[in-house]
């Protein structure tokens, strides 16, 4: 793929559409789009305005556009990027410009107590001010519904105390009313914590 | 490399221009405009009308070409198309079907 890179030089100009099977090395400019089986090196002279699809992105130039790579985008201290990248690694280095979203994929594997997470969020759905407030951060937010889900657990855990005892039915009323509020300070709290 | 190639396997669908020299070793559909030379190779396929400063054609080209100073089309060059150019050289081998125009002032 390496021997006999594709190059365009400062210079050149090249609009439409790029296809094909090999490494591309950008040091003049493209416009349009990209769609490679192979890595893309952007010079720190180089400008690409395009839609990228290839295996490897190197920027060290200036890119607008948006970018999928199957394996790795790297934008060097030089790069100015906009566009939204996805690939399963992205490297920015120090120095980079960068505007723009970054997906790396189905990242959910590697959180901690991921599938806890994804639960208490299913409960605090209950409460749907809060979740429709919530979506756009809700990766960021994800570990903080774990501690709104043990105080759900706790509750029924105070319900089955009072309904052991055998008076069960002057009780059950008189706990149920305080339990109201209880309830309703458990879900304050969780509000704070979550906010 | 100090020219801009174009690989085997790339297929460019759309315009290239500057001042820079070309090597096409791919496929370029639509338009070439550079000031300087266009090499088109072997393996090459152009769809392409061009305006460059001299081309050298050893691959297919299906298109019209303006240079500057010279029009080759080697021994294993193919060219449908017309030619503008103030010299022209075909060599033998070479497939051409197109019209001439070396710009001859009577």
């Amino acid at each position: 793929m390496a021997k006999a890179p594709t190059v365009i030089t400062a210079g050149v100009v090249v609009s439409g559409r790029i296809e094909g099977a090999e490494d591309i090395e950008v040091f003049g400019a493209v416009k349009g789009s990209i769609h490679l089986d192979g890595d893309v090196f952007v010079d720190e002279k180089a400008r690409v305005d395009a839609d990228l699809e290839v295996n490897n992105l190197t920027v060290h130039g200036i890119l607008v556009g948006n970018v999928t790579a199957s394996d790795a985008i790297e934008l060097a201290a030089s790069a100015r990027v906009v566009g939204d990248l996805a690939a399963p690694r992205v490297i920015v280095q120090a120095g980079a410009r960068y505007r723009g979203a970054i997906d790396m994929g189905d990242i959910e594997g590697e959180i901690p107590g991921e599938g806890k997470g994804r639960a208490g969020r299913g409960r605090s759905s209950g409460s749907k001010g809060r979740s429709s407030s919530r979506p756009a951060p809700s990766r960021a937010a994800r570990p903080e519904p774990e501690p709104a889900r043990p105080a759900p657990a706790r509750r029924p855990a105070k319900k089955a105390e009072p309904a052991s005892e055998p008076p069960e039915p002057e009780p059950a009323e008189a706990d149920d009313e305080p339990e109201l509020p209880d309830a309703a300070k458990k879900k304050k709290v969780a509000v704070k914590k979550r906010s | 490399m100090a020219n801009t190639v174009i690989g085997n396997s790339i297929v460019i669908d759309g315009e290239i221009t500057g001042d820079e020299a070309l090597v096409v070793q791919g496929t370029v559909k639509g338009r070439i405009a550079l000031e300087e030379s266009v090499f088109v190779e072997n393996s090459a396929t152009l769809e392409a009308d061009v305006e460059a400063d001299s081309v050298e054609i050893s691959g297919v080209v299906t298109g019209n070409i303006t240079a500057g100073t010279r029009v080759e089309i080697k021994a294993d060059g193919k060219m449908v198309g017309d030619v503008k150019s103030p010299r022209i050289l075909i060599a033998d081998g070479a497939l051409f079907k197109g019209n001439i125009d070396m710009d001859v002032e009577r």
